[in-house]
């Protein structure tokens, strides 16, 4: 019997490193768009506030937009809420370092220093739509369609570099 | 040349350079211009227009003499700055604008000819003979224009683009700044600090009054070291604040690593854009000229510049250097001059009140009224009222008054205002929201009257945003009033300079106001005043004195011109940072795109995705070849295409049914599930929008398609009808397009290469033409449609992307086992189009459903988005309609974008009685098919019409035939 075999949209692509940042892809197993029909609430599920994740590791759920929540794991089953599977359509990368927040910010037009752990913006990713949720002090997620997974490497890559090549240069 | 024991250089670091092939030694610290300077090099570049020798005038970002080219090939930048460029080992300048040498410039000629080339010129001449304006004026202007020369290879530098946001940005790191940054950050506010200068400190690095006893460099030193020490507070040196834009944005422009040779890792450039809450404008004053007979030959320069070479530099000017000013401030330069052993040979002051404590010839109420050395200054002449004087020296430093740089308060349309006192223009309180100025940008001309005000403006904002600040106390430093008498221009023989630039006299601004040009803004762009890189840093208020005084006016009733973005020149480069080569634009790839690559299928961009246009066999030579071969997979075997681009909306909810009629204009509602429908869609106006399937999957689940550029446009129409028409309905909306991959499987052997996968059986009965629904595919859950776009036996089937490659590769290879293989998009059009079926190439945005033949899909049972424009008289007669082509003769070439004419008429755009949308040569049919619009094509199937592509000299005879050319009944997709 033939069985398809899986690719995680950042394969061949990650993990990368460069001057103390590293960028590692968060495979994504299950998870689901939770849309509530009367936009604010579902059955059963506890959505956390605009621009706000909860949850614990493996069932966290991030508010992604007007109306729109993003439910790690098993597909939940609200009565009163729609619900999409996404789970193959995002790519997820984990920017992590002490100048974690310098590399994003040539690509991220919102402050990203003035988010706090738990915190989820939706934003421009350079040219991409994306999801940025801050996961500690230097360390966050990112979010775009998979399609673009190879986009969001590069750009990313080239922002490292040229924060670290600040390092080399003096300060007069 | 150097001095000893002045200056913030380095003289342990000696640092080798070039300038016009000639090597030459600065030190670490030097800019371009202080070690051109310290090498007795005065003469730097020619003027655009008369191409008379220069030299350094300023010793800042307002230079408008010394623009050099720095670097070479690809890498070569022209009109740098001077005194902008820091040093660096190994740094190649050159001069512009001079042939064969700057020494000796052919074009100089220009200067002999000045009375025919004065402002306006242009506009009395190169008019006759008209035959030689394309031939040989407009060349030779060209040529002669410009400044620099841009290498014309693709520049390999890197540039890069940054947001930045903070509670408090302040403009300028001078005395006025360093104290508003001192204040506003020490109440806890997130603060950013930029200056221009690479050494933080302003004036107080060019000057040696003390604050506090210290040094003023030194005082700023620390103050620095104070700021840095504070997490709230972000310095940024070598960063021009070059605008202010709405809502508290700042763009602003890094130099990142200019002053390092080029080819590192490092980005040259970065432009940042700042967002703040309150900004304090702290970016000084520049000192104004003086307009006397000859004042532009190498040698003269500012006062404050001299002073500023002298004590930051450790350069000496000139050997025997003279002052002439109208205010107290010129003063400081004969003193420090003295202090640093430079000999000064007098001071000239235009006010009749002088006192000078210095042993020097004062001349008072004295005027230079002539200048001698064309390529370095060697003597002048000066006039009061003891008679003419020559004075023999080599450099003359001058100063006209102080400018306070207002400019960015003028960037939202707001314009400065006169004050008499200082004779200077100020800012206009309010003129940007949410910024204040402090120090001499607003006015404040001595040393301790900007470190008040800019601690008080720093503590203001502060305190605006609730964190609650005092003034940071104060260094005690020397309070002096600013004297200063108007000079604005010298009477005497001789072209009296004000743009050094743009090469703008007194005389052309006294034509102006002759020839009618009397408003500022006329003035300007008549004589092209203020227009060159420095944007007339250095001539706009003695310009608009002139003007004034030709026209009879007092400088407030003559106004001003206004500032616009950016305050000193920014490459596009680092504007486009990441928009080169693969960061222009996102790059969507398929789940397929891998295995397709590895195929050597060319791609095409489609939107932002990538596909693939066909995909070459060994041996073929040509893309028809490829193009046919997959033609006839598709209709004789079976053909594999991944189909995923296409959008994918999932609709959901109670109203999910409602929602669909009115969106599409035939009935949704009656579908059933696990059915598949062709829908159209129209805008509000009328026409065509998009056209894709509906596939129902549940009883209130629906996804639909949408053509792969026109997913977003889709998706935002329907937001609105969700969100705007009718909030009421329980509906939701989500794209899919990304989480499934989709491929379809088209020809007569699809269902029989699918069968080897799907768990389950499927045949006619069971999986009729348009069923759809789950299935499991190689034990995966997927969705089956069985739908065709090429008029073949065809599914698409779809699987979560992440087994998109695995089941790309599975069908691809297995299609090959049976005469079959991948197809790419050029067969896919022929397809299509060997079937009537349409894209956007006919649905272009301006038909409407009658047009293609679709006005029976417009259901008469209900109501649908754009159904009442459609009734609009205009759009129900007399219109062009969808129809086929063929060519008469078998081989007549057929071209789309060709216009259609009546056999009779001429080929004009009066008679275009329709065009060509869409053309193929079908292999199926041998021969070549077309696609267009016809003036009520529908009536006259069977008739000859004129085919004409004038672009290409093209024309053929063609019969207007149903645009269904193959199986017309539709017979093979449902075999």
């Amino acid at each position: 019997m033939v069985k398809l075999i899986a690719k995680t949209p950042c394969a061949d692509l990650l993990p990368f490193s460069w001057g103390g940042v590293s960028l590692i892809e968060q495979v994504i197993d299950q998870m689901h768009l939770v849309e509530p029909f009367n936009g604010t609430s579902a059955a059963g599920l506890t959505l956390p506030r605009i621009g706000r994740s909860n949850g614990g590791k493996d069932a966290r759920i991030l508010w992604f937009g007007q109306g729109h929540w993003m439910v790690h794991g098993p597909a939940p089953r609200p009565a009163d809420a729609a619900v999409t599977d996404q789970s193959d359509a995002w790519a997820c990368v984990t920017i992590v370092g002490a100048t974690a927040p310098d590399v994003l910010s040539r690509l991220v037009p919102a402050d990203i220093t003035a988010l706090k752990r738990g915190d989820v913006i939706r934003t421009q990713i350079q040219h991409m739509n994306g999801a940025v949720h801050c996961t500690g002090d230097n360390s966050f997620d990112l979010y775009v369609f998979r399609s673009m997974a190879g986009t969001l490497v590069h750009e990313l890559k080239t922002a490292m570099r040229g924060v670290a090549a600040r390092e080399g240069l003096s300060t007069l | 040349m150097r001095l000893v024991g002045k200056g913030h250089i380095n003289r342990a670091k000696p640092v080798a350079f070039t300038f016009d092939g000639t090597a030459y030694q600065g030190f670490e610290g030097d800019t371009l211009a202080s070690a051109l300077l310290a090498n007795d090099v005065r003469l730097v570049g020619r003027s655009f227009k008369y191409h008379r020798p220069r030299g350094i005038l300023t010793a800042g970002s307002e230079e408008p003499n010394a623009l050099m080219t720095i670097g070479r090939d690809a890498r070569a930048e022209p009109n740098v700055r001077a005194t902008v460029q820091e040093l660096f080992n190994g740094l190649e300048a050159r001069s512009q604008n001079a042939w064969p040498s700057l020494r000796h410039d052919a074009m100089a000629i220009n200067d002999l000819l000045s009375p025919f080339l004065s402002a306006g010129f242009y506009y009395k001449t190169f008019m006759w003979p008209k035959a030689l304006w394309e031939g040989l004026y407009e060349p030779f202007i060209r040529n002669a224009a410009g400044l620099g020369t841009l290498s014309g290879k693709a520049n390999p530098d890197l540039y890069e683009k940054a947001f930045a946001h903070c509670d408090v940005l302040v403009i300028g790191a001078g005395p006025a700044g360093l104290m508003a940054a001192l204040s506003a950050g020490q109440g806890g506010a997130q603060v950013i600090l930029a200056d221009e200068d690479s050494m933080i400190g302003g004036r107080l690095n060019a000057e040696t009054g003390s604050l506090d006893g210290w040094s003023g460099s030194d005082w700023a030193a620390s103050t620095r070291a104070q700021l840095e020490a504070m997490d709230n507070v972000r310095i940024m040196p070598r960063t021009t604040v070059t605008g202010a834009y709405d809502q508290g944005t700042y763009g602003a422009l890094e130099r990142v690593s200019k002053h390092r040779a080029r080819g590192g890792e490092a980005p040259l450039e970065c432009f940042w854009r700042i967002v703040t809450k309150r900004a304090v404008l702290c970016a000084g004053a520049i000192e104004r000229p003086v307009a006397f007979p000859n004042n532009d030959r190498p040698g003269v320069m500012m006062a404050s510049a001299a002073r500023a070479y002298v004590n930051r530099w450790g350069v000496a000017p000139g050997a025997r250097v003279t002052v002439f000013g109208n205010n107290d401030d010129a003063h400081q330069t004969v003193h420090d001059l003295l202090d640093a052993g430079v000999d000064v040979a007098a001071l000239i002051d235009s006010r009749k009140d002088v006192s000078l404590n210095a042993d020097v010839p004062v001349y008072a109420g004295g005027r230079v009224t002539a200048t001698k050395g064309r390529h370095g200054l060697q003597e002048i002449t000066v006039a009061n009222s003891n008679g003419t004087h020559v004075i023999r020296t080599d450099c003359l430093a001058m100063s006209g008054g102080w400018n306070p740089s207002v400019h960015l308060t003028c960037h939202m349309n707001g314009r400065p205002q006169w004050n008499e006192d200082i004779l200077s223009f100020v800012p206009t309180a309010g003129a940007v929201p949410g910024m204040t100025v402090a120090g001499a940008a607003a006015g404040q001309m001595d040393t301790a009257s900007c470190l008040a005000s800019g601690a008080q403006a720093g503590a203001a904002a502060a305190t605006d945003l609730a964190f609650n600040e005092k003034p940071a106390p104060l260094p005690e430093a020397e309070a002096k009033t600013y004297a200063i008498g108007p000079l604005w221009s010298v009477e005497g023989k001789g072209r009296k300079w004000l743009d050094f630039q743009n090469d703008v006299t007194v005389k052309d601004i006294n034509l102006a106001a002759q020839e009618g040009f009397r408003s500022v803004e006329h003035m300007k762009r008549y004589t092209t005043q203020g227009m060159a890189t420095d944007q007339g840093k250095n001539s706009n208020v003695s310009a608009l004195a002139v003007l004034a005084d030709a026209t009879g006016r007092g400088i407030p009733e003559t106004g001003t011109t206004t500032f616009r973005p950016p305050y000193s020149p920014v490459s596009i480069a680092s504007m486009g940072a990441g928009g080169q080569g693969h960061g222009f634009a996102p790059e969507r790839l398929t789940t397929s795109h891998a295995a397709t690559i590895a195929r050597g299928a060319p791609m095409i961009e489609a939107g932002l995705w990538y596909r693939p246009s066909y995909f070459p066999a060994v041996g073929e030579t040509t893309w028809r070849e490829s193009c046919d071969r997959e033609v006839g997979y598709v209709r004789n075997a079976v053909g594999v295409c991944d189909v995923s681009t296409l959008g994918k909306i999932d609709i959901q909810g109670q109203d999910a049914a409602a929602l669909l009629d009115l969106a599409y204009t035939n009935m949704m509602s009656t579908l059933k599930v696990a059915r598949v429908r062709y829908g159209l869609m129209l805008r509000e106006d009328g026409h065509v929008l998009d056209d894709g399937t509906c596939a129902r999957l549940g009883d209130q689940h629906y996804v639909i398609t949408t053509t792969t550029t026109a997913a977003g446009l889709v998706m935002r129409h329907l937001e609105f009808i969700r969100q705007a028409l009718r909030p009421d309905w329980r509906v939701s909306l989500a794209s899919a397009t990304e989480q499934w991959a989709q491929f379809a499987v088209a020809g007569p052997k699809s269902r029989e290469l699918l069968s080897r996968f799907l768990d389950s059986t499927i045949d006619d009965e069971n999986w009729p033409f348009m069923a759809c629904g789950n299935v499991e595919v190689a034990g995966v859950s997927g969705r089956l449609f069985r739908i065709s776009f090429s008029g073949e036996h065809a599914y698409e089937i779809a699987v979560p992307a992440r087994y998109g490659d695995s089941l790309f590769r599975l069908l691809t290879a297995t299609a090959e086992t049976m005469g079959g293989g991948p197809y790419g998009m050029e067969a896919l059009n022929v397809l299509r189009i060997e079937k009537g079926f349409i894209t956007h190439a006919e649905i272009h945005g301006r038909v409407t459903a009658f047009d293609i033949g679709m006005d029976r899909m417009v259901s008469v049972k209900k109501d649908c988005i754009g159904k009442t424009m459609a009734a609009r008289v205009g759009l129900v007669e007399d219109r062009d309609e969808l129809i086929g082509l063929r060519p008469i003769a078998f081989d007549g070439e057929l071209t789309a974008g060709a216009h259609l004419f009546e056999r009779g008429a001429d080929a004009t755009r009066q008679n275009s009685a329709g065009y060509v949308t869409s053309v193929c040569y079908s292999p199926t049919l041998c021969q070549n098919l077309g696609l267009g619009f016809l003036r009520d094509g529908r009536d006259r199937m069977g008739e000859t019409i004129r085919l004409v592509d004038h672009l290409r000299s093209v024309e053929t005879l063609c019969e207007v035939v149903n645009p269904v050319f193959f199986d017309p009944e539709g017979r093979r997709v449902r075999g």
